[in-house]
């Protein structure tokens, strides 16, 4: 035991050892504080404290009734005098059909508008009537009129979280593919295999060590963006609910929530990276090939390429992890299961993510196993 | 301990590289003449288990050659040499030392004693990138020894060493061989005539000669360039 446990020290060691290990980990820093400062670029500190003036208010008639007048070319153009308003406006022209006057729309009109979005939306996206029910029940459990709360920081912090993980992608692409690759090309791979632990434990010790190596900086890099965040923006509005965000989302989820959801996700998501790099690092024995696929994947992911009508195919591009962690991921209403059980595709993701990872895994060590010296 | 191969047979296609070989070995070193592609490296392989014979069976005393207890007494040094550029030689050896299944005690002991022995205590904190190509066979000689196998295993070790190291490395196989099974492989007669006990001389994938090799015979330097040239 003691010795696979220096074993795995020095996976982890030969890891941390690549240069372009070190190099993604400083890209990956550096694309966090950009992220984490961008905002405060384009938001001075009177705008913040503009948006923070309706904090607490609900958004009813009154709301909108003290709004209207002050909305000039409905609600476009923003000035020292009206930019308090200016969330308000984007949130109601978030649930009101295109080019709506806003100044001429009440309260109830706005979340009934909302509500047969939504329905039209799900239709859209071929829900069925089993899973339309279970909406039902669960957009009963989001009380309007909302209440307006300033969540800039909330906000800031979970579109940060995309680029996290394409930073946790790009680790898992660069840095693990090699972990199997370099053995065969340096040719250290005859050394392993005939020693005493090379065949059957070294291969799940350098799987754990690569699976270390991303989820910790997963971990480290979702704990420096949220103290980014957090000094630069505060963490206000974790309670305020997603529809300030997205309108049109049926999920009756506060921020605070969204945010731990996502960052579940992407943990479970660094994992399946992580598998998929050095398990095809090993099948397939050429770690540009690996480097290829993911980020084509990832590319592939960010493409509007499947018509909402090929549901299954939509379905899976969405459970894509680069969908999943995304703001956009609260539009996703597709669930997953039949008769009746349902669950989002936030519950589903993290299993279908470790579960993929064990295939991946367990497919990496049937080549591991298979592999023999010839050809040299 | 018996070393056995067994009508043992490697076919690649319509290329037969190691063609129904049977012999035995046991303590002492064996030296392994043989041309370019006459199948040394192939036997080796699969005496180390790292590649599957198309035929045949190896066993050390009746243990097959594919399971962890046979590894667990072998020694290997390749004839292509990997290592980590990165890693120091004393990284690199305790490393293979944690692979062979020393504790980390045992292992930091032996790595420091082998170190010593093949001469690179005072660059042991060096990268092996930086060390010249003797330098790195000496540390490929280290990793193959440190878990003081039964069964050694050595695939031209002394290509890349200078004549001083020769014979350092020639003496130091001779005493680890006093109880171990040695295998050497080499096309160079000088490096084994002394210090072999017996002979196994390869062509064209068959044994060509299995024994021991008397002065009464002649001169195997010369018994081996009109067999190879």
């Amino acid at each position: 035991m003691n010795q696979l446990w220096q074993l795995y020290g020095f996976e982890i060691k030969k890891i941390m050892k690549n240069r372009l290990t070190i190099a993604m980990l400083i890209v990956t820093v550096l694309f966090l504080l950009i992220e984490a400062f961008t905002p405060k670029l384009y938001l001075t500190e009177e705008m913040r404290d503009e948006q923070k003036v309706l904090d607490g208010r609900i958004i009813d008639d009154a709301l909108l009734r003290e709004m209207a007048p002050k909305l000039v070319d409905n609600g476009t153009v923003w000035t020292d005098d009206n930019a308090p308003y200016e969330r308000i406006a984007e949130i109601e022209r978030g649930m009101l059909p295109e080019n709506t006057d806003l100044a001429d729309c009440s309260a109830e009109e706005m979340y009934r508008e909302r509500e047969e979005a939504i329905v039209a939306m799900m239709k859209r996206d071929q829900l069925t009537e089993g899973e339309l029910q279970w909406w039902e029940r669960e957009r009963a459990k989001t009380r309007t009129p909302f209440l307006y709360r300033d969540c800039q920081g909330t906000v800031n912090l979970s579109q940060g979280m995309s680029l996290t993980l394409m930073c946790i992608m790009l680790i898992s692409a660069l840095c693990l593919s090699t972990v199997f690759t370099m053995e065969h090309r340096q040719r250290t791979d005859q050394l392993l295999i005939s020693c005493r632990h090379g065949r059957g434990e070294t291969y799940f010790i350098k799987t754990a060590a690569g699976l270390t190596v991303v989820t910790a900086s997963c971990l480290i890099a979702a704990a420096l963006l949220t103290i980014l965040i957090a000094v630069l923006y505060g963490l206000d509005g974790l309670d305020a609910v997603v529809q300030l965000e997205l309108p049109l989302s049926a999920y009756s989820f506060t921020m605070g929530r969204f945010i731990l959801i996502q960052m579940l996700v992407m943990l479970t998501a660094s994992v399946l990276f992580a598998s998929f790099a050095m398990a095809m690092s090993e099948i397939i024995k050429n770690s540009l090939a690996v480097m290829g696929i993911m980020v084509g994947i990832f590319v592939f992911s960010q493409l509007e390429l499947i018509p909402p009508q090929y549901r299954v195919l939509a379905q899976m591009k969405s459970m894509l992890p680069s969908n999943q962690i995304s703001i956009w991921s609260l539009l996703e209403h597709r669930l997953v299961g039949t008769g009746g059980v349902y669950v989002t595709t936030y519950a589903a993701s993290p299993v279908i993510y470790l579960l993929l990872s064990a295939l991946l895994i367990l497919a990496g060590k049937i080549a591991y196993d298979r592999f023999r010296v010839t050809g040299r | 301990m018996k070393l056995t191969v067994d009508r043992l047979s490697k076919q690649y296609k319509n290329k037969i590289a190691v063609d129904r070989v049977s012999f035995t070995l046991s303590e002492g070193v064996t030296g392994l003449l043989g041309a370019n592609g006459a199948g040394k490296t192939t036997l080796m392989r699969m005496m180390t288990g790292i590649l599957d014979p198309t035929g045949g069976e190896i066993s050390a005393d009746g243990v097959p050659v594919h399971t962890e207890q046979y590894r667990a007494i072998l020694g290997y040094l390749p004839q292509d040499f990997g290592y980590y550029p990165e890693f120091t030689a004393r990284e690199f050896v305790r490393y293979i030392a944690a692979l062979k299944g020393l504790d980390k005690k045992h292992a930091k002991r032996k790595t420091e004693e082998l170190l010593e022995l093949v001469g690179l205590s005072d660059v042991a904190d060096k990268k092996i990138k930086t060390f010249s190509g003797g330098m790195k066979q000496r540390v490929g000689i280290a990793q193959a020894i440190v878990n003081d196998p039964r069964i050694l295993i050595l695939d031209e070790p002394t290509a890349g060493l200078d004549p001083k190291e020769r014979v350092r490395f020639r003496n130091l196989i001779a005493e680890i061989g006093k109880d171990t099974i040695v295998l050497f492989s080499t096309h160079i007669v000088s490096d084994i005539d002394s210090i072999a006990k017996s002979l196994l001389m390869m062509r064209d994938g068959q044994i060509i000669y299995d024994g021991a090799w008397s002065k009464e015979q002649g001169d195997l330097e010369q018994f081996y360039m009109e067999e190879f040239a």
